[in-house]
């Protein structure tokens, strides 16, 4: 566990399957990351590093039930898994520990 | 907005289709309709789309290309058997196609293996030599007052000091090339033997510590160190020796007596310096006077053995100096300017330009054949893809069935390119028996004079290479059929309904328009190939060269017996001239040599072309004397030369039609002389090369060659008579003589070589197109059987039926046959630059090749079809 890293692109996705929950899949995330984030992706990136994740084994993935939209395709919904969860965890507390190293100070300045 | 422009292009998902792994399309494709779906609200339908492509391009990446595979390697090996197991079905089911396909396959893949022996050949001229990437050879670039003149040889005197002035050269080895026939005899316990030898050079005692040969008998080192020693190849010492020990032994090479010290094996045929008999000339090194002069004159082919790394251009950089210390003092007397040209060995074949060289290869023929091999292959595929595709609605159903079963697109795909993988393998093998009876039996080694060797246990570079060939030939076959095929709907295909769709015709028509162009291209060019050739064999040359029997004149002691043979032979009433040349006319003349000749600014200098002979010899070979007179009849006198010049000359000296009196003489001769006729130009070159300013001059020794101008009639009685004279005045010189027509034409055997490789390859190009017609025309007529049915029920009759059958395909080759124009006239034209006679392109030809093209289409459609055509249409209708 301690020797995997999740790039930082990586874990944005992670982080929005686990945030989306039954409405996590390629497309939505990919909006999802142009509407909060401000930042341009293509779906094929978006596609590639869940099915990245899945092998890693920090999601799970099922195919969903047909709708009338999406011309009639299936959407295929990804569940974070307990280890995607304690591995999103532990990259926040490494996070906020590193962020307590910084002095408070500067923070009121900035 | 409509509604309709909302829908996104199907053809973009179907390009996705292709690539992309099939458990993960639907839902990446649900992804990119909701995205467009965004798009087409907030954007518009139009940018959408555009979003749409380019979204779906960038799918087109590792991270989703990689699933694909790894889904099929976990079960490769079953499936490879799986896939295997119905290539053979299908294989044997349709043994008709399969064996068209095969014969295809296996012709088009034997072309490129033979295509591959020649290259291969061609490719590594002179590297069996093991320091081939430090031996240059040293020309000239020599230019004087009215001479300018690049050779492949320097001086032999460069040759000596280049190791003192430039110590870092390792080795120095000058070669001369003696004859150009020489005789060579030996007394042994056989008795006499004595050959014309036409494969003789003499070299310095270094010649094998920079050439390496592999020895049988005698020691590298020590062979050339003795007096008189001559090293020979296997060939020659099993010509004169027999079964005796070569070792020891001597042969009388001209007029002096020389040792064998070494037996060499026979020369590869891709050598640019090729010898039979090597004698050592210890003379180069010891003993000679360094003259200035010496170092203009070009006489030797020059090698050196440079270290590793070194740039040609140190030996231009010091080269200067080397300049000022030997070359100058000459130089300034004749305003000289000299630069060395330094040619890497393993160039000296295909990329030398230089004069005084031994024979060129035209690296041109090389990219011809290459290319032509390259379009061979590529008809061969396209049968292929031809056959595979118009009989896919036969394999529709099984497709279907797998389809219905659970294989995936990619799967079938897979199926049908190792199908067309395990055909090509089949041909492959059928294509190396077809190389190895073709190189083996048949004298195509003659043909292409070439000495190749099918050994695939000694060539193993070639095996790989042959194999990745059929493999890519199998890959680009099986490519089209495999996508064309995996993607056929299902419903329709079960029904047995399926029929080709329009794209999928368009495509086939499209490839055989490619066949049949490059077809016509190819035997277009072989056709005017050959016109060209026929132009340059039988163009008037200016003199006759019809019938005039040359024969060599072999030493000083034949040379005394001369005017007694002439006069002996001029009793003979059906010979009607004979005379000596120091040269012979389209064989061996060549080379300038300087002359000092008056205009009308004083004497001036310049290089011609030169024929020494003797008495009669404008008589002889029939010259058109322009102005003056021929030599006059009997001894010349030592004070005086006559000179003949030909027009050419005359023009370049600004003589015009008064050349007759103006002085000439000779280099640094003493002997004046004078200009006492002119001849009409004649080409005493090739046809390839214009006329060059030529003089004749008579000598009074009667050496070179003896021409003897018969009157034609009976032929052969008067070769044997002339053959009882020649014993009878130079007995114990064997009767080797050779034709002038014969002689001359044979400067074009390069060309005549390539036109008949080509001729075969053109051969093989309508026939594997024709193949194709073959499959395709039996399939069409079996696909329209009810068709017809009713056209005879109503009426047509059998011609009618063919050309309704054949119709389609002879516009496509009338359509083909027009794009090939602009094509071939370019390709010609090129080829036509090496000439400077030419023929004119004759478009008749097009047309000639055209209609030849559509009468084999239309016999082979025809005999194809004609079974259906005359079927009752009883038969054929009845099921309906």
């Amino acid at each position: 566990m301690a020797k995997e890293y999740l790039g930082e692109f990586e874990e944005l996705v992670l982080i929005l399957v686990a945030a989306l929950q039954e409405d996590a899949y390629g497309a939505a995330i990919a909006e999802e990351i142009e509407r909060r984030l401000k930042r341009d992706v293509t779906l094929s990136a978006v596609h590639v590093t869940l099915y990245r994740l899945e092998d890693k084994g920090h999601v799970k993935s099922k195919v969903g039930g047909a709708t009338k939209e999406r011309g009639g395709r299936r959407k295929r919904i990804f569940t974070v898994t307990s280890a995607g969860m304690a591995m999103l965890k532990a990259m926040k507390e490494t996070r906020l520990d590193l962020w307590s190293m910084v002095p408070q100070l500067k923070m009121v300045v900035s | 907005m409509k509604e309709k422009d909302s829908t996104p292009p199907a053809w973009l998902f179907r390009l996705l289709s292709w690539f992309c792994p099939e458990h993960l399309l639907e839902e990446i494709e649900g992804d990119l309709f909701h995205q467009f779906e965004q798009n087409v609200k907030r954007l518009g339908a139009a940018k959408a789309k555009r979003r749409l492509a380019w979204s779906i391009l960038r799918f087109f990446r590792p991270g989703i290309l990689l699933r694909n595979k790894f889904s099929l390697q976990l079960n490769s090996y079953p499936m490879l058997r799986y896939h295997l197991k119905f290539a053979t079905c299908a294989f044997l089911k349709d043994k008709f196609f399969s064996t068209l396909n095969i014969l295809g396959l296996a012709l088009g893949i034997a072309v490129g293996v033979i295509l591959l022996l020649i290259l291969q050949s061609d490719l590594s001229y002179d590297k069996h030599y093991a320091l081939h990437d430090r031996i240059y050879r040293v020309g000239c670039h020599q230019q004087q007052t009215g001479l300018d003149i690049r050779w492949a040889r320097s001086a032999m005197d460069l040759g000596m000091v280049l190791k003192t002035e430039m110590p870092e050269i390792e080795e120095v080895v000058r070669i001369n090339r003696d004859g150009p026939r020489i005789l060579v005899k030996h007394e042994g316990r056989e008795g006499l033997k004595a050959f014309y030898e036409e494969g003789i050079i003499d070299a310095d005692t270094t010649y094998f510590k920079v050439f390496d040969h592999p020895f049988i008998y005698g020691d590298p080192k020590t062979c050339l160190q003795t007096a008189n020693a001559v090293v020979v190849t296997e060939t020659i010492a099993q010509k004169y020796f027999g079964s005796e020990d070569p070792l020891g032994q001597s042969l009388v090479i001209g007029s002096d007596t020389w040792v064998v010290t070494g037996v060499i094996r026979d020369l590869p045929e891709n050598t640019h310096l090729k010898f039979d008999l090597l004698m050592s000339n210890r003379n180069f090194v010891e003993g000679e006077k360094i003259a200035s002069e010496n170092f203009w004159n070009p006489g030797s082919y020059l090698y050196i053995v440079v270290p590793k790394r070194y740039e040609p251009q140190t030996f231009h950089a010091k080269f200067p100096a080397l300049f000022d210390k030997y070359f100058k003092a000459f130089g300034v007397e004749v305003d000289g300017k000299y630069s060395p040209i330094l040619e890497p060995l393993a160039d000296i074949h295909f990329h030398s330009d230089l004069d005084q060289d031994e024979p060129q290869g035209n690296i041109a023929y090389l990219y011809g054949f290459g290319a032509t091999g390259i379009l061979i292959m590529l008809m061969a595929c396209i049968n292929y893809m031809n056959l595979s595709t118009a009989k896919s609605t036969r394999r529709a159903t099984e497709l279907a069935i797998k389809k219905l079963v659970g294989s995936s697109k990619q799967v079938l795909a897979i199926s049908i390119l190792v199908e067309s993988i395990f055909l090509s393998l089949i041909s492959l093998l059928l294509a190396l028996v077809v190389v190895y009876g073709v190189l083996n039996f048949t004298p195509i080694n003659q043909l292409i004079g070439k000495n190749l060797v099918f050994d695939p246990f000694q060539n193993p570079g070639l095996m790989v290479v042959s194999l990745a060939v059929a493999l890519c030939i199998g890959l680009l076959s099986g490519l089209y059929p495999a996508i064309f095929l995996s993607t056929s709907p299902l419903l329709t295909a079960l029904k047995g309904t399926f029929k080709t769709g329009r794209s999928s015709r368009l495509f086939r028509q499209i490839l055989i328009t490619t066949q049949f162009a490059i077809s016509i291209l190819v035997i277009v060019c072989t056709w005017f190939m050959g016109d060209q050739i026929d132009f340059i064999s039988n163009k008037a040359l200016g003199f006759n060269k019809d019938n005039i029997l040359v024969l060599p004149i072999p030493d000083s002691a034949v040379e005394r017996n001369i005017p007694a043979l002439k006069n002996a032979l001029l009793q003979n009433p059906r010979i009607a001239g004979v005379t000596t040349g120091e040269t012979v006319v389209g064989a061996n003349v060549g080379g300038a040599m300087n002359f000092w000749a008056e205009t009308s600014t004083g004497m001036k200098q310049s290089g011609y072309t030169v024929i020494f002979v003797g008495e009669d010899y404008v008589k002889t070979m029939g010259l058109k004397m322009l102005e003056g007179h021929d030599f006059k009849a009997g001894p010349v006198a030592d004070e005086e030369t006559p000179y003949l010049v030909n027009e050419a000359a005359a023009k370049r000296m600004g003589w015009g039609a008064q050349a007759v009196g103006k002085a000439m003489k000779f280099f640094h001769g003493d002997i004046p002389g004078h200009v006492v006729g002119l001849v009409e130009d004649f080409n005493f070159k090739s046809l390839r090369h214009a006329v060059e300013p030529l003089l004749i001059i008579r000598t009074n020794s009667e050496s070179g060659y003896l021409h003897i101008k018969l009157s034609g009639e009976d032929l052969s009685q008067t070769i044997s008579d002339i053959e009882a004279k020649w014993t009878q005045h130079a007995p114990g010189h064997p009767f080797d003589f050779f034709f002038l027509d014969q002689r001359f034409n044979e400067q074009y055997n390069d060309d005549v070589r390539q036109h008949k490789l080509l001729s075969i390859l053109s051969g093989i190009s309508i026939f594997i197109s024709l193949l194709g017609l073959i499959g395709l025309s039996a399939f069409a007529a079996t696909q329209r059987i009810k068709e017809i049915g009713i056209r005879k029920v109503l009426g047509a009759n059998i011609p009618d039926i063919l050309f309704l059958l054949s119709k389609d395909i002879l516009l496509l080759v009338v359509f083909s046959a027009v794009l090939v124009i602009p094509v071939s006239w370019w390709v010609m034209t090129q080829w036509l630059e090496n000439f400077v006679y030419k023929t004119q392109l004759d478009y008749l030809l097009y047309i000639a090749v055209t209609v030849m093209a559509l009468l084999l289409v239309f016999l082979t459609i025809g005999f194809q079809s004609f079974k259906t055509a005359r079927a009752n249409p009883v038969d054929s209708l009845k099921y309906e």
